[in-house]
């Protein structure tokens, strides 16, 4: 494949640029700044199209980078001739995203698509970025081989893009792979699962065994419902039978309680041969019993009470000697009040009698004369006393008082000092000098005067003092006079704050008081005496009087005994009259009485019955007896009916014959059939229940198979993928490396000497290099030995991907890391190989130009 | 009249959608709760005849606690009468109680005769299969209810049904059990001939509407209606989540594709190519769905898309890896697929789902 020529219209700071391309080496030497990068990004561009600016991307991509600087159409078109046919591709791009683009390719001048719209991997068999790294070659190539980018680039072949080795890939999967199934041991997952599986088969068998056994229980089951169903028909057999036995029994029942009422029936005909009463006889019998006792309480009302029987017979005994008349009755009267008067009277005499005395009983213990004597002594002597001491107190001198005198002395000496020091002290002054001699002379005048009086005045004294003495004693003496009657008089009850004289002069009038009641009360009590003794004869008269009638009273009754006797007068003249009216009262109700009794002695001679006393009593059993003679008949009446009813109903013709089925024994085998069939029942439920689990078992069974299958068929597509894995991995060797290497020898070996080492390459292309007879890692080999070893790489890789046709190679500058010897040789080996390949090269320094 | 035509009740049947053992015994539950709403509601309706055409129990031996629940059920409807025809799954021990209404079939046909319609049943056996045909004979002037157990078949044999000899045969209405789904056909210009379908879907198996069929004949006409009456339906979801970019798209994508209630099972069937890690996109989308319906399974039959054109293209490891395992000559499409997916999970250093 040769590109022809290119047009670019805009792109980046290139626009308008034709240029024209030949076989082998096109070398585009310009300095920096010219374009020569933009121009490799066109060509690739053309083929591999620019990828649309990312909204909010970071990455200054290439639509971004060469977006035209002066503007314009973006991009351009490309000529190639490839297979013989001439390609013109244009293609222009929008400024950020590639739904704008345009391309538009024709083959030998026609329009065609058979290469749109991914013309460079339908051309080269690559994609962009394999692209970059075979048919590109920048200045990265260095950094590539510098760096590891030639294991970069290998790992296109032999790792994934992950960077994931065949090793690794493989470890993974023969991990994965023992998980399923372990080498040895059960410890994975077919095992568990196989383990599972054998479990839950067991589980089933033996729930399968379970439900064979439940044939068992449903054949017992249905042996014993059999079995029911029998006892069941015995049972409604035996309950008919004793069911018709309960019938009879009933009906029998009936009849026994007919044949028992006719038998006490039989009893009230004995009882009563001629009949019993009916109803309405033994009511009219009632009203005639009731009607003769009214009669009879009315008779005994109406009849003379024993109680005033015995008391009349009292009265007559009473008043066995007369009756007292109504004049008697007012003398008793006349002399009950008089004797009360005369008792009044001597009453308030004794009364006031006693008040008097109580009045001066204090003077009954005493010798009132004596006292009264030596009081009256007494007295007159302290009034003489009191007398003459009072004839003292005038002529007794007034006492002087010394003190006064000496004060005045004393002042006036003063006085006369002071007047002295005047005159000595101012002495200059006349005024004061003459003040000062006036009081020298005036207190001297006044000393003298003052002292004289003090004198005489102390004689006084004496005088005074002597009298003074006298009067004490008298004063003494009657002090001493009316203590004394004070202490008498105090015996008494006299003593008050009046003085003696007055408490006296109290004593002296009560005692004259004491002495006159004294008197009066010897005069009383010979009147009271009389009195007495004629009071004591009237209290003896009406006494005696009362006592004939047997009233005995004390004389303070006397009132009462005259109501009672006067009472007991009218009573009996009462009783007398009321004895005679009942007599002719109870003669007629007693008429009347006789008549009832006759009709109702009539009433049961009819029925032969005999009367006793007690006809209440009587009637009562009459009656009760006729009230259950009625309902004997009537139950008795009853009981038949019934009798022949339940007969009927229950169509009872003859009582059952032969002996009966025994129907509580089969009534229990009957309940033990039933019992047994409940724990049958339970079993099986029991039984059912367990073997109802059969399909969730066996649901876990198909999903534990199902799982087994899955990890089975798991296990051995990672099994497969391990195969395939390595059946690629050899394949690839033998179809990609070993001509790869083969081809890096062929291209390495002029270049070993520039080297200076022997390099060889594995088949997982990985570089070493002979040393000292010793294979070293490439790492050992410089930057600019690897940049070599590289380009040589991607030689081979090319002359081996394109078997064909080869595609033209960009070289953007990529030897800026080798040194002049090193370039040299590489242009040698540069232009070798463009004599198969057309090489466009773009450089910037003429060290590095092939041309 | 109106009468019930109801089959195929599977009491105590296994619940195959595979649920965690609470539901399926929610599920065995429910299955008995939909024969006593369909007799509940032929009740509501005026129903007197319930027509069962065969295997009312899922076994010959059914357990204790099914048996109990539908002699129950009979002995306590008692004005309703339950005609019951032993199909292929319940032929030997399934009568066990002896009702007044519960009318049942033998190896010889049976009539039942309510006014001018006639119920008339036989039950499939080795030695009546091939001579049930000619020995049917139906009154003309009658209408005539033929109830049969099998499959709808152009031959004669054991569980098999001709129909096309039972043309002409005066045959009115023809109740079939034995299919679960629901159908109707013609059998002459008379009769018609109608499987009532089950009246659960127990699992992925027997998925859409549920339910029983209403026969109302009104002077010699009969009319049949499909009734649903299932507590849950259980449907099967084929979705093609091949747009989906990542697993919360293919849950979106297969939640937009179910067209189900909330309390029904759901079996989603996932196809198309995916280009996005669907290791474990089962399990995730079943997750993402559980809250959504009673039970949901997911059935992950997607493929993994990748470029291969361009990986096998490549001078790599990758590209020759894929190259060889696609030059295999004895392994399907579905295995290299994987086999690549796995290889290629390995060279990228990604966790090998387990």
């Amino acid at each position: 494949m040769k590109i022809k020529r290119i047009r670019i219209e805009n792109y980046g700071k290139i626009s308008g640029l034709d240029k024209t391309f030949t076989d082998g080496i096109n070398e585009i030497f310009e300095e920096n700044g010219f374009g020569k990068t933009t121009l490799a990004s066109f060509i690739k561009a053309m083929f591999y199209g620019l990828a649309p600016c990312r909204a909010n991307a970071k990455d200054f991509n290439d639509r971004r980078r060469f977006y035209p600087f002066s503007g314009g159409k973006f991009g351009g078109s490309l000529e190639f001739e490839f297979d013989g046919d001439e390609y013109r591709i244009e293609r222009f791009f929008g400024k950020k995203s590639d739904t704008e683009d345009e391309l538009r390719v024709f083959k030998n001048m026609t329009p065609t698509d058979e290469l749109s719209p991914t013309l460079g991997l339908k051309l080269f068999g690559l994609d962009e970025e394999s692209f970059e790294k075979t048919l590109f070659i920048d200045s990265q190539i260095s950094e590539i081989s510098s760096t590891g980018t030639i294991n970069g680039l290998l790992g296109d072949y032999v790792s994934s893009d992950d960077g994931i080795s065949f090793e690794d890939a493989l470890s993974r999967l023969e991990t994965a792979r023992k998980k399923y199934k372990a080498a040895k041991g059960n410890n994975d997952l077919i095992s568990y699962a196989q383990a599972e599986i054998n479990d839950l088969k067991t589980k089933i068998e033996n729930i399968e065994k379970e439900g064979l056994a439940l044939d068992g229980y449903y054949s017992e089951l249905a042996r014993l419902t059999e079995r029911e169903k029998e006892l069941r028909a015995k049972l409604k057999e035996a309950s008919a039978r004793k069911a018709e036995e309960e019938k009879w029994k009933t009906y029998n029942a009936y009849k026994e309680k007919q044949l028992q009422r006719e038998k006490e029936l039989r009893a009230y005909v004995e009882k009563y041969p001629k009949g019993i009463p009916d109803e309405r006889e033994i009511a009219r019998a009632e009203e005639l019993v009731s009607e003769a006792e009214k009669l009879k309480s009315k008779r005994e009302a109406a009849e003379f009470s024993n109680d005033k029987k015995a008391r009349l017979q009292t009265y007559t005994r009473t008043f066995a000697c007369g009756i007292p008349s109504d004049e008697a009755f007012s003398k008793l009267q006349k002399t009950i009040d008089e004797l009360s008067s005369l008792r009044a009277e001597i009453e308030n005499t004794e009364r006031s009698e006693n008040k008097n005395k109580t009045e001066s009983d204090k003077f009954d213990s005493v010798d009132l004369y004596k006292i009264t004597l030596e009081l009256e002594r007494a007295s007159q002597d302290l009034r003489e006393k009191e007398a003459e001491a009072k004839q003292r107190s005038v002529i007794v001198p007034e006492k002087p008082n010394k003190q006064k005198f000496g004060v005045f002395t004393a002042l006036f000496g003063a006085l006369a000092v002071l007047g002295l020091i005047l005159a000595v002290a101012f002495k200059d002054n006349s005024t004061l000098l003459y003040a000062g001699f006036a009081a020298i002379a005036f207190g001297i005048v006044g000393f003298g005067v003052s002292l004289v009086l003090g004198i005489l005045k102390s004689k006084n004294n004496e005088k005074a003092n002597s009298l003074a003495v006298e009067n004490a004693k008298i004063a003494a003496e009657a002090e001493d006079l009316a203590e004394n009657m004070r202490k008498t008089l105090a015996s008494l009850g006299y003593r008050s704050e009046n003085g003696v004289m007055y408490d006296y002069a109290q004593f002296k009038a009560e005692a004259a008081a004491y002495i006159k009641a004294k008197d009066e009360a010897v005069a009383s009590r010979k009147l009271i005496a009389a009195k007495t003794e004629q009071a004591d004869k009237i209290s003896f008269s009406v006494k005696s009087f009362l006592a004939k009638f047997s009233i005995e009273r004390e004389e303070s009754q006397y009132r009462d005994g005259y109501y009672k006797l006067k009472t007991a007068v009218d009573d009996y003249a009462s009783l007398r009259l009321e004895q005679n009216e009942s007599a002719k009262k109870a003669k007629n109700i007693e008429d009347a009485e006789a008549s009832v009794r006759r009709e109702l002695f009539a009433t049961f001679s009819r029925y032969g019955i005999v009367v006793d006393d007690n006809e209440k009593t009587l009637l009562k059993s009459l009656s009760a007896d006729l009230s259950d003679i009625l309902r004997l008949k009537k139950e008795c009446e009853n009981e038949r009916r019934e009798a022949l009813e339940y007969r009927e109903k229950n169509n009872l013709q003859t009582p059952p014959e032969g002996d009966a089925l025994n129907f509580d024994e089969i009534s229990d085998s009957f309940n033990a059939c039933q019992n047994a069939i409940a724990v049958k029942r339970r079993e099986i439920s029991d039984s059912e229940t367990f073997y109802e689990t059969l399909d969730e078992n066996r649901n876990k069974l198909e999903l534990a198979e199902e799982k087994l299958k899955a990890y089975k068929e798991k296990r051995e597509i990672i099994a497969y993928a391990e195969k395939f894995l390595k059946c690629a991995d050899d394949k690839l060797q033998q179809k990609y490396v070993a001509p790869i290497k083969n081809s890096f020898v062929k291209y390495a070996e002029p270049l070993e000497k520039a080297l200076g080492e022997k390099v060889v390459m594995d088949k997982n292309f990985k570089l070493y290099f002979e040393s000292g007879g010793e294979i070293r890692d490439d790492r050992h080999l410089s930057s600019g030995q690897r940049c070599i070893l590289s380009l040589c790489f991607r030689m081979s890789l090319i002359e081996n991907a394109f078997g064909g046709e080869k595609p033209f190679i960009i070289m953007d500058d990529p030897f800026v890391n080798l040194d002049e010897n090193h370039v040299e040789k590489v242009v040698e080996f540069i232009k070798q190989i463009s004599k198969d390949e057309q090489i466009i090269y773009l450089c910037c320094h003429k060290s590095r130009k092939l041309l | 009249m109106k009468f019930i035509h109801a089959a195929d009740i599977h009491l105590g049947s296994k619940i195959e959608a595979k649920l965690p053992p609470e539901k399926t015994e929610e599920r065995k539950a429910e299955v008995r709760a939909a024969f006593k709403n369909m007799v509940e509601k032929g009740r509501s309706a005026g129903v007197k005849v319930i027509v069962l055409a065969g295997d009312v129990f899922d076994s010959d031996r059914p357990l204790k606690k099914d048996k109990e629940f539908f002699y129950s059920v009979v002995r306590n409807n008692p004005d309703v009468d339950f005609l019951y025809l032993r199909g292929n799954h319940d032929t030997l021990e399934s009568y066990d109680e002896q009702l007044d209404n519960l009318k049942i079939f033998s190896t010889d046909w049976t009539s039942y005769a309510y006014g001018d319609v006639v119920f008339c049943g036989i039950e499939s056996a080795a030695e009546n299969y091939s001579s049930m045909y000619s020995t049917l004979t139906l009154a003309p002037e009658k209408t005539n209810i033929v109830i049969l157990h099998g499959q709808k078949s152009e031959t004669v044999g054991k569980d098999k049904i001709n129909i096309l000899k039972l043309k002409n045969k005066n045959v009115d209405y023809l109740a079939l059990g034995h299919i679960h789904s629901a159908s109707f056909g013609k059998i002459d210009d008379r009769g018609i001939y109608a499987y009532s379908g089950c009246l659960e879907g127990r699992g992925f198996d027997e998925t859409g509407s549920k339910g029983f069929i209403v026969v109302d004949i009104e002077n010699g006409k009969v009319k049949a209606e499909f009734v649903e009456n299932s507590v849950r339906k259980t449907d099967e979801f084929v979705v093609d989540v091949s747009a989906a970019a990542d697993v919360y798209e293919a849950y979106k994508i297969v939640k937009n594709s179910i067209k189900a209630n909330k309390k029904d099972l759901i079996r989603v069937v996932l196809r198309g190519e995916i280009s996005f890690d669907g290791d474990g996109l089962k399990e995730e989308l079943e997750r993402l769905l559980a809250d959504e319906y009673y039970f949901v399974s997911v059935k992950d039959d997607t493929l993994r898309k990748f470029d291969l054109e361009k990986i096998a293209g490549d001078v790599s490891l990758k590209g020759e890896f894929i190259r060889t395992v696609l030059s295999d000559e004895k392994l399907d499409d579905e295995t290299k697929q994987k086999i690549i997916s796995t290889g290629l999970k390995a060279l990228s250093g990604r966790e090998i789902e387990l």
